[in-house]
């Protein structure tokens, strides 16, 4: 892998990787640049374990995952309460506290998976296919597909009930 | 609520961009290398020289205070040798592994860093414990009693920090093993 390689991968798979860590640390920003920035690191130092038996973004996306299921950081806690004296009356403010608080309670679901659940239905959300999913995360697409429905469910769940 | 809406909810992220460029990141991952070669560069050059010491010198010189120093210095080699393979090992089951195969990796890992805690970080404490009273008595005739208690005082306030960091990342392990072995038998 060539800089000019490295750096067009980079430039293409940094806002995936990152989401996908943003998600699997429920929102800690700070921790999934930290996570990413490690996953390109270990890219770039590991270039040549790469034996092109996959395709370069699955590997990338191994590391990716791995990284996130081995990392021992705490968790900083969720800033789920929106204090409403903050909160304006103009309507797009009202509309971003909305989405802020959205985005936090999806966190918060999404945290309360198994760690290969997480990352199964982080994958799915920033849409990579099924079948890299499933050789990321070395499972049978078949798996991947249930997986993924019972996910969903319990996700619909926790999204309307809260638990 | 329907599926979409997870999506949906998903969409509304705002991506930050990179914080470093790729060069930087190159820059970092050449700079890492760099920094763990070193590492193992100095514990072995640290190594060869006790060695070497340790044939030239002990047969007229040995005393308890080169004993002690000895322990002392064997017990940090041996923990930050175990320190080094065990970073090496974990970084290489991330790299080569998919995701189910390493969640097993972590799994064995841990319990072997568990042994490693339970076994070998305890003998390094008290060699490295043992080694430290050998000094003592040296220090005492050796620098004036202010001194003396200075250095007391520091070594067990040092100790006791090391203790408390030690004791913290094993606890932060333990939970990080239940959190594995609880995974599988979890439903979701």
């Amino acid at each position: 892998m060539t800089e000019t390689e490295f750096t067009t991968i980079y430039n293409k798979l940094y806002p995936k990787i990152y989401r996908l860590c943003l998600g699997y640390v429920a929102g800690d920003e700070s921790m999934a640049r930290e996570l990413s920035q490690q996953t390109f690191i270990k890219v770039w130092n590991h270039r040549n374990s790469f034996n092109g038996n996959a395709e370069i973004s699955t590997w990338i996306y191994r590391i990716a995952v791995n990284c996130c299921l081995g990392h021992l950081k705490k968790k900083k806690p969720l800033k789920l309460e929106i204090d409403p004296a903050c909160v304006d009356d103009h309507e797009d403010s009202i509309e971003n506290s909305k989405q802020s608080s959205d985005i936090q309670q999806l966190y918060s679901c999404i945290d309360k998976l198994k760690p290969i659940n997480k990352t199964v239905i982080l994958m799915e959300l920033e849409e990579i296919p099924q079948e890299e999913i499933a050789a990321t995360l070395g499972y049978s697409h078949g798996s991947i597909r249930t997986r993924l429905s019972r996910i969903r469910e319990a996700l619909l769940k926790c999204l309307t009930h809260g638990n | 609520m329907e599926i979409k809406s997870i999506n949906k909810i998903w969409e509304q992220q705002t991506t930050a961009p990179p914080q470093f460029k790729s060069q930087q990141i190159i820059k970092q991952a050449v700079a890492q290398r760099r920094k763990q070669k070193t590492g193992i560069a100095v514990m072995c050059i640290t190594v060869g020289v006790l060695i070497i010491y340790a044939v030239w010198q002990f047969p007229d010189e040995i005393n308890m205070f080169i004993v002690g120093l000895f322990i002392m210095i064997a017990s940090l080699l041996v923990r930050i040798a175990i320190e080094i393979a065990s970073n090496l090992k974990k970084v290489s089951g991330m790299v080569n592994l998919d995701g189910k195969q390493y969640l097993e990796h972590l799994k064995r890992f841990y319990n072997w860093r568990k042994r490693i805690h339970f076994v070998i970080t305890p003998i390094c404490f008290a060699g490295y414990l043992f080694g430290l009273w050998q000094l003592f008595p040296y220090f005492k005739r050796e620098f004036s009693n202010g001194f003396y208690i200075y250095l007391v005082a520091s070594a067990i306030i040092s100790l006791a920090v090391i203790a408390a960091i030690i004791f913290n990342q094993v606890r932060k392990e333990l939970v990080f093993l239940k959190s594995l072995s609880d995974n599988k038998t979890a439903s979701s």
